[in-house]
């Protein structure tokens, strides 16, 4: 594995059988600093990470033979590639098969490449600082008090099956509550989180962020159970998390 | 069906003349006797001790009565005086008389006598079965409008003369009761056959209506009568063409939205290593103009078809969360303060996105929107206000067709793609739910999401 400080240009796989796409990632990514080579279907794949292990690949869902989720998982179960699923398809539900098969992100054609490269680029660190256990969204389901997290469709189901509906602000202070049940938080450390952890919302105060969220996961808003106020010292996660 | 009816009806008819026929002839001679004999025992409670069976005489009433020195109907006057006598069990040497009469045809009241009950030819043909090889079998007819004469010698001289009232239908036996129920049959018959022919143009008015508004055909029953059907038959045949035809389309578009967002990644990723920098601005403005068209068109296409299963939906969480996602991303949007949290089953990706269309929508053309929460009659209401012209009340229905837009010039500048409101709408009556528009007096436009609630909420 390269040193990204030796400044060694990081390699990129591209798998995808649509040449222009193919030709257009590598001239993209290759300007953007990285060492890029590409297969058009799984069979050429393979032999490019058998002949040089990349540093991570950009693989299409859809590919005529073998196809994208399938060529996944075997991936996964021999390296620890880390890999970006490239689709067509906007479904939920093949988000989520991809995440379950070992992705490490996903993004829709016609994404924006500057996204692109953010998230390369943010799976790369965390390849690099090798702390892929430690990311959250290797647990899709959390249970606390009444309820539970499907990190995946970013929603809480109640123990009555109603379905809860996320802000992105929301989400991202409840993975970071989550990570961290029962400590103290002050809200400078929360904002401090939010941007490590790639968020970038957090433009309203956190007290008012709380406010709002506790009006939809607490019995008494007024009251709270679940995020509970520390005085002068911030927030506290109160109720036990289980991971499913 | 309608066969069935007709022949079961028919059945019936039959079953009920018959048992009136056979109610009103019901050995009648035998009853006219049965009175004879409880109008004697009404005489002997003046004298002789016997009960009175007053059920009989209430259905042959006995007319007139009358004690005289002579008989009105002569002994001798009908072969059915044995049987008379034996069924008033009266001792061989009281001398008994019977007649029969008719009502004598076109003037009401007058009665003849009716000859086939008269005296018996030989003298020796008493009641009872007659031979096979009798002549000219007597007819025992005897029914609606005839009446009896009886005539008993009580005692040496003295003559009891009865004469019953004319057979009428009335009364606690048969009477009115199957003249009624085959009225109220006709009747009966009469409406079901109406119905049967009404019914299923109904049931075609209502079709057509939902194939009007999306495009969806639930095919009919090809039944009722023959032009009915007819009818049914061919409204199915357009239904199904006129379905397809639309899938097809819809299928087409999909098809191509889907297509186009390989060559639009493509021509994104060619853009970003443009060299000018207010060139690659443009493009990246143009292929993100095309990029929302794409999306929409896909939208559109396939709005309503997921086939995913409703769940219960916070509604409250719902609004919340997109007004604040959005208010995150610059949009003019806020959430009015509720403590209404209306439960709905739905599809909370679809319905975000209908609300989403109606927000941004606001917030284009009427600088800013105002979102209201709340539940009335039954239903969940989402209502989005802004502070724009509004619309021409003539256009209201309009603008929910894909791609109508109302105002080219203002339409270009503000980036409408004129589908934003053909999904919402789609998408709200997938739920069982109508969305709507309206001016409101204080200036701006009102449009409104209503859902069903979940039933046990």
């Amino acid at each position: 594995m390269p040193d990204p400080a030796t400044n060694a240009p990081e390699h990129i796989l591209v798998i995808d059988d649509d040449r222009d796409i193919r030709e257009d990632l590598r001239a993209y990514l290759t300007e953007n600093g990285y060492r890029v080579s590409t297969a058009e279907n799984a069979p050429a794949a393979r032999r490019g990470i058998h002949s040089e292990e990349p540093d991570l690949i950009l693989l299409d869902v859809m590919m005529p033979g073998e196809d994208g989720i399938s060529l996944c998982r075997s991936i996964v179960r021999l390296t620890s590639i880390p890999i970006v699923f490239i689709s067509a398809r906007t479904d939920e539900i093949d988000r989520i098969v991809g995440l379950e098969v070992g992705a490490d992100d996903y993004v829709c054609k016609p994404f924006n490449p500057r996204e692109l490269l953010a998230r390369v680029r943010s799976v790369l660190r965390r390849s690099n600082g090798n702390n892929r256990e430690m990311t959250p969204e290797k647990t899709r389901y959390f249970e606390f008090d009444r309820w539970t997290l499907d990190t995946a469709k970013r929603c809480l189901t109640r123990d009555d099956g109603v379905i809860v509906s996320l802000s992105s602000g929301e989400f991202q202070l409840l993975m970071i509550f989550i990570a961290r049940p029962q400590i103290v938080m002050s809200r400078e450390r929360i904002v401090e989180l939010s941007h490590a952890e790639g968020a970038d919302v957090f433009d309203r105060s956190v007290d008012s962020q709380v406010s709002r969220f506790r009006k939809k996961i607490e019995r008494d808003p007024k009251n709270p159970d679940i995020i509970q106020t520390v005085w002068g010292g911030g927030y506290v996660f109160a109720a036990d998390v289980k991971k499913l | 069906m309608l066969v069935i009816m007709a022949v079961l009806s028919t059945f019936i008819l039959v079953f009920v003349i018959v048992q009136f026929q056979m109610s009103s002839r019901d050995d009648l001679p035998g009853r006219a006797m049965r009175v004879a004999q409880s109008a004697l025992s009404e005489l002997q409670v003046q004298g002789w001790p016997q009960s009175l069976p007053v059920e009989e005489l209430k259905r042959l009433k006995v007319d007139d009565y009358f004690v005289g020195d002579h008989p009105i109907a002569r002994p001798g006057s009908s072969y059915r005086e044995e049987e008379l006598r034996a069924h008033l069990g009266l001792a061989d040497n009281v001398a008994v008389g019977v007649r029969f009469f008719g009502p004598r045809m076109g003037r009401p009241g007058d009665f003849r006598e009716l000859t086939e009950f008269g005296p018996p030819e030989d003298g020796s043909r008493p009641a009872g079965p007659p031979d096979a090889d009798a002549s000219p079998q007597p007819q025992r007819d005897f029914g609606l409008g005839q009446r009896i004469m009886v005539s008993i010698e009580v005692s040496e001289g003295t003559w009891i003369n009865l004469r019953t009232t004319p057979i009428k239908l009335e009364g606690p036996g048969p009477g009115l009761l199957p003249v009624a129920v085959l009225v109220v049959l006709m009747i009966g018959i009469g409406v079901w056959a109406a119905m049967n022919a009404i019914n299923p143009l109904r049931q075609m008015a209502k079709a057509a209506n939902t194939l009007a508004s999306d495009y969806t055909h639930q095919p009919l029953a090809e039944q009722g009568p023959y032009d009915v059907r007819e009818s049914l038959r061919a409204f199915n045949r357009m239904g199904r063409r006129l379905e397809s035809t639309v899938a097809g389309q819809r299928q087409l578009l999909a098809a191509i939205g889907h297509d186009l967002r390989t060559p639009i990644t493509s021509l994104k990723l060619k853009v970003e290593m443009l060299a000018d920098a207010n060139e690659r601005e443009r493009m990246r403005r143009a292929l993100f103009e095309l990029e929302r068209i794409t999306e929409a068109a896909l939208a559109a296409a396939t709005a309503g078809q997921s086939g995913k299963p409703f769940q219960p939906l916070d509604l409250f969480s719902l609004v919340d969360s997109l007004v604040e996602d959005l208010a995150d991303l610059g949009l003019a949007v806020s959430f009015v303060e509720t403590d209404h949290r209306p439960i709905v089953m739905g599809r909370s990706d679809e319905l975000t996105r209908s609300l989403r269309n109606l927000i941004e929508n606001a917030v284009r053309y009427g600088e800013r929107a105002s979102v209201e929460l709340s539940e009335r009659q039954g239903m969940a209401t989402i209502q989005v206000r802004d502070s724009g012209p509004g619309i021409p009340v003539d256009a209201i229905d309009r603008v929910f067709e894909p791609l109508v837009r109302l105002e080219e010039s203002r339409n270009r500048k503000t980036g409408g793609h004129g589908l934003g409101l053909h999904i919402a709408k789609t998408l709200v009556e997938a739920h069982g739910g109508r969305i709507s528009l309206e001016n409101l007096e204080e200036g701006g436009l009102l449009a409104t999401i209503a859902l069903p609630l979940k039933a046990d909420a």
